[in-house]
């Protein structure tokens, strides 16, 4: 039933007049304005005195960035949007204000900027286009995505300027060999100059089966001897054990020496450069025809003159001490019948004679000691014009320190996996089986220490290419090593991995790792420092000394790479600076 | 393990290469590569007394080795003093050099064919070198590749085309020693020949002997190793069998000076000899006894042998000093008829001589064999043999005297190898040193300027001799133990 409502009910309800009656709202509103006042006048005077920003940001700043967290115009301008998004966004106001607030610390230049079109390199000057603040304390700064990089990687040609095209692959959308192309130095071949037969070395007494002079720890220096001798079943080898090689015992991670491997998140994860006193002194001492048993090696990467003179002290030396003889010395055991009851010539007193003498000594120890320089060296290398280059702190080593020329390589974080997956050409091949079964046969010899005997029944399986002379190839794997484990999460395991006999290989390990493009590569520049334009130095707040520290040591572990790469101004190579190691 | 077959297969095939394609004079024109290739510190330049001997065998040689001074030796005084005699004209250092060219580095340095005619001085490095390790061990072109193969063992590695020499029998080690410390005018292509007019500079005379050779300079082999039992086992062995192959390169030497003197000079295939026919002296004094010329002819001091008979065996009554009497007087002693007759002025003269010598040279090179294998206990027998000798008579002269006083001492020490006769060989020994060794050994004459031109056994008595070496056996000089 509907029941409609009267007139007069309705005015019995609502007053009439009830619009002239004031409400407690109405009563109060000029109260809660004035409230509202003071209250907003209160924050704002709380905000501003007490020096608290966080109530103006969108989050907290990662920790790497907290010491400054309350001083906005470290980056910010006031009311200049930085977001890219922005209606009021202006490049050259916010982004400059930025970068410049960035590179107080981060000394990084700019990205092949000048190739870069207009709407690239402002990308480029977007530090927080890739480096994302105020997401939170352990926000990762450098975690930076694939796509950040494929944006301008995936099509180059879009991204340069006309007729400024890189000469990197122009179209990088992934990792595969098809996507991503081999690492660099495969294509551009060895620019060592070191030979060197890696696989000879690898073999037990380092000969191949059928020859004689396989080397035992008898015959290293005996001052060196001992980092090469192995546990034998709980007992040292003997002097007559062959000298069976690891990998390690040239190739160690830097760091600590004597401590394990350092930690992932430690810098140091490449292998140290070769020193000659370090891993090949003890087999290849530099010996000269006055090396007896009381003198001593030739120096190594000695000016000549300093060699002649060391030869000629030993001449002299060991003559003194009877264990060199030079003309008319009369230390014979059996006098001839016929000589004079002493068994002696008259000796020649003609000091002229006798520097003639020396000299000719000399010069035969000197031809004696470049026929074992040029072994290893070639002749270029060993004049004294290149061994003063050569000893300057600025040169680079003979033997490249990275073989990734734009990208690095984290040794420690692969130290599961057997060294022969990704460097099958250093090993000695065997008729008895595959590379692997052949590493696993050695890394026995060098883990266990196997008797002379076995060592040598290994041997007998193992021969090597004489010609082999890896200064001059390059002796890494290919993208297909990586590949495999580092894929993207949707991709299967691909079966060149799953073998057992791999698995073994990759020493049972995940095989899945990212992909990523910052796994393996860096992107900014260091930026060169004027020497009138250094910062002043003012001590960090304590929360942040360590990743301050750290960024120095690996600045200048980075530098190191740098120079052996002789990248800095190779607009063509890669330098990273800043950001931790992944 | 697995056996090398193909090591073996490369080796076999490369001597047998060799073996068609080789020259009888082996050493020449064969690849020299230089002591330096072997000084690498994996391969003989080790620290001494690291490791096994071939491991530092360069290292030891080069440093100990007196070989390894020879060359730089021929700049002290005494070296330029016989370089001023015999080439007086030779004032520059270029001159020096190229005189030490033409008469001494053939044996001083280890030189080729090309280097002795060379006009360019001589480099330091070639002269640091001296006597390197090619020298003894011959030019390693072509072996030094093959010697670390497994399979490079036994007599194969000797064939003459491989350039390798023998260095492990003692005929074969006798042989490489007796190119220089004899002297030869072929082999290997380039004369080395120290003849009288060397020695009357000053150069000391050649008495090769294996053993002591052999001792005196520092082993850089393994001692204890298969390949030197046979020296280790018999001293007299060693002593007889180098003394063979001495009396046949000096024959072979003879040989090669009598056809060298003649007007139209040595065979063409000596190439590379900077003699010329006719121009070698005849007859070569250094081919005989020095003492039977050089001693004081007073009556008083005259050392004519004693002899019952008018003609001396040695010859030297009659003015015809013995020929060669380091190696020979032994044999003539024991009255070898045929060296007497070789070396002998006879109708045919110098070709004659020279067939004659050749003829010896061949037969003592068969006797060097025959006495290596002779069993090495002979020391009894020798002992008993030189006693009974020395009872009959003294020895001739201070040749036949030095020959009786090495095979004795060596008698000895191998006799002293048997426990039963150690003690009574070794105390017959230090008597022998301390009463016969200073007989043997020529007057001291240090401070004379002249001191290499006077050496010689000017007061030495054979009489003396004897009676002390019998005083020192014993008056029966075979008493038992």
């Amino acid at each position: 039933m509907d029941i409609r409502e009267e007139g007069k009910s309705r005015s019995q309800r609502i007053n009439i007049d009830y619009y002239r009656q004031k409400t407690w709202l109405s009563r109060s509103r000029g109260l809660l304005a004035l409230a509202a006042t003071i209250l907003t006048a209160g924050y704002c005077v709380y905000v501003l005195a007490s020096g608290n920003a966080s109530h103006l940001s969108t989050g907290p700043v990662a920790s790497a960035h907290a010491s400054f967290e309350n001083e906005c115009r470290k980056c910010h301008l006031d009311f200049t949007p930085i977001s890219r998004d922005s209606l009021r966004f202006n490049s050259s106001t916010a982004l400059d204000r930025l970068e410049e607030a960035c590179q107080q610390c981060h000394r990084v230049d700019h990205h092949f900027r000048g190739m870069m079109k207009p709407e690239f390199a402002t990308l480029d000057q977007h530090c927080s286009g890739c480096h994302t603040d105020h997401l939170g304390r352990d926000n990762n700064l450098v975690n930076v995505a694939s796509g950040k990089c494929t944006n301008c990687h995936g099509d180059l040609a879009a991204t340069c300027l006309a007729g400024k095209q890189p000469q990197v692959k122009s179209n990088v959308t992934g990792f595969s060999l098809e996507a991503h192309g081999d690492f660099a130095s495969l294509k551009n071949g060895d620019p060592g100059r070191i030979k060197f037969d890696h696989a000879q070395h690898m073999l037990p007494g380092q000969v191949d089966a059928g020859m004689k002079g396989a080397f035992t720890l008898g015959n290293l220096e005996a001052n060196l001897r001992e980092a090469y001798r192995k546990q034998v079943k709980g007992t040292l080898q003997g002097d007559d054990a062959l000298v069976t090689l690891s990998c390690a015992d040239c190739h160690q991670f830097a760091g600590v020496v004597g401590q394990p491997l350092v930690g992932d998140d430690e810098v140091g994860r490449h292998i140290s450069p070769i020193s000659f006193d370090q891993h090949c002194a003890a087999c290849h001492p530099i010996n000269d025809p006055a090396r007896t048993k009381d003198t001593l090696p030739l120096p190594h990467a000695a000016p000549w003159k300093e060699i002649e003179m060391v030869i000629a002290s030993k001449l002299v030396g060991g003559q003194q001490l009877g264990s060199i003889r030079m003309p008319r010395d009369t230390n014979r055991k059996t006098p001839l019948v016929g000589e004079g009851m002493t068994g002696s010539l008259q000796r020649s007193a003609d000091e002229n004679k006798e520097r003639a003498i020396i000299a000719a000594k000399v010069s035969e120890g000197r031809a004696a000691a470049e026929a074992q320089c040029l072994k290893c060296h070639e002749p270029n290398d060993i004049t004294d014009q290149a061994i003063a280059s050569l000893r300057s702190t600025e040169a680079a080593p003979l033997i490249p320190e990275r073989w990734f020329s734009k990208g690095i390589y984290d040794h420690a974080a692969h130290r599961k996996i057997d060294c022969s997956f990704c460097h099958a050409d250093a090993y000695a091949k065997s008729a008895v089986g595959p590379v692997g079964e052949i590493e696993v046969v050695q890394g026995a010899i060098a883990e266990n220490g196997e008797s002379a005997e076995q060592a040598s029944s290994v041997a007998s399986t193992l021969t090597h290419s004489s010609d082999a002379l890896d200064s001059e190839r390059v002796m890494i794997g290919g993208i297909e090593t990586c590949t495999g484990c580092h894929r993207s999460a949707e991709t299967p395991v691909p079966a060149s991995i799953t073998d057992e006999s791999v698995h073994k290989i990759l020493g049972g390990q995940s095989n899945w790792a990212s992909d990523a493009c910052i796994e393996c590569h860096r992107y900014h520049w260091e930026r060169p420092i004027a020497p009138d334009s250094v910062p002043a130095v003012t001590e960090p707040p304590a929360s942040s000394q360590a990743v301050s520290k750290e960024a120095v040591t690996q600045e200048a572990v980075i530098a190191q790479g740098q120079k052996a790469h002789g990248a800095n101004a190779d607009a063509d190579a890669l330098t990273i600076v800043g950001g931790a190691f992944p | 393990m697995k056996f090398p077959i193909g090591s073996l297969c490369l080796s076999a095939t490369v001597v047998a290469v060799f073996l068609l394609v080789g020259k009888s004079d082996f050493l020449y024109g064969q690849e020299w590569i230089g002591s330096q290739s072997c000084a690498s510190a994996t391969c003989h330049g080790g620290g001494v007394d690291q490791g096994e001997a071939w491991h530092h065998s360069y290292s030891l040689s080069r440093s100990a080795d007196p070989h390894a001074t020879a060359g730089a030796l021929l700049y002290d005084a005494d070296s330029r003093r016989i370089v001023k005699a015999l080439a007086p004209g030779a004032t520059t250092e270029i001159e020096y050099d190229l005189a030490l060219r033409t008469r001494c580095i053939s044996c001083h340095l280890t030189a080729t064919p090309a280097d002795v005619v060379s006009q360019e001085p001589l480099s330091l490095v070639h002269v640091g070198e001296g006597v390197g390790c090619e020298s003894c061990h011959g030019p390693a072109g072509e072996w030094k590749d093959m010697h670390v193969l497994e399979s490079w063992t036994g007599p194969m590695r000797f064939q003459p085309a491989t350039g390798m020499l023998d260095t492990e029998s003692i005929t074969g080690r006798a042989e490489g020693c007796v190119r220089c410390h004899v002297g030869s005018r072929s082999a290997d292509g380039i004369v080395r020949d120290m003849n009288h007019d060397l020695i009357a500079a000053g150069h000391p005379a050649l008495r090769f002997d294996l053993l002591i050779y052999n001792d005196n300079i520092p082993h850089h082999w393994d001692d204890t190793g298969i390949v030197e039992k046979a020296f280790g086992e018999s001293s007299l062995k060693v002593r007889r069998v180098g003394r063979s192959i001495g009396l046949a390169a000096a024959a072979k030497l003879s040989s090669e000076r009598a056809l060298a003197s003649l007007p139209q000079g040595e065979p063409s295939q000596n190439a590379g000899h900077r003699t010329t026919g006719g121009i070698v002296p005849w007859p070569e004094l250094s081919d005989f006894d020095c003492f039977a010329c050089h001693q004081s002819l007073s009556p008083k001091s005259y050392r004519a042998p004693e002899t019952a008979d008018g003609e001396t065996p040695l010859q030297v009554s009659n003015g015809l000093p013995l020929w060669n009497a380091w190696f020979s007087a032994m044999d003539s002693r024991a009255g070898d008829v045929e060296i007497y007759n070789s070396f002998k002025p006879k109708p045919g003269g110098n070709q004659r001589w020279s067939e004659d010598a050749e003829k010896i040279a061949s037969r003592y090179r068969v006797k060097a064999s025959e006495d290596a294998g002779v069993p090495a206990s002979q020391g009894l027998v020798q002992l008993t043999a030189i006693t009974n000798d020395l009872n009959k008579r003294a020895p001739a002269d201070w040749h036949a005297a030095a020959m009786i006083y090495l095979d004795l001492q060596a008698a000895l020490q191998d006799l002293a190898l048997q426990s039963e006769w150690k003690s009574y060989a070794n105390s017959i020994l230090e008597s022998i040193e301390s009463n016969v060794t200073p007989l043997m050994r020529f007057p001291d004459d240090a401070g004379s300027a002249h001191s290499l031109r006077l050496r010689s056994p000017k007061n030495f008595d054979p009489r003396d001799f004897r009676s002390k070496t019998l005083a020192a056996l014993g008056s029966t000089g075979t008493s038992a133990p």
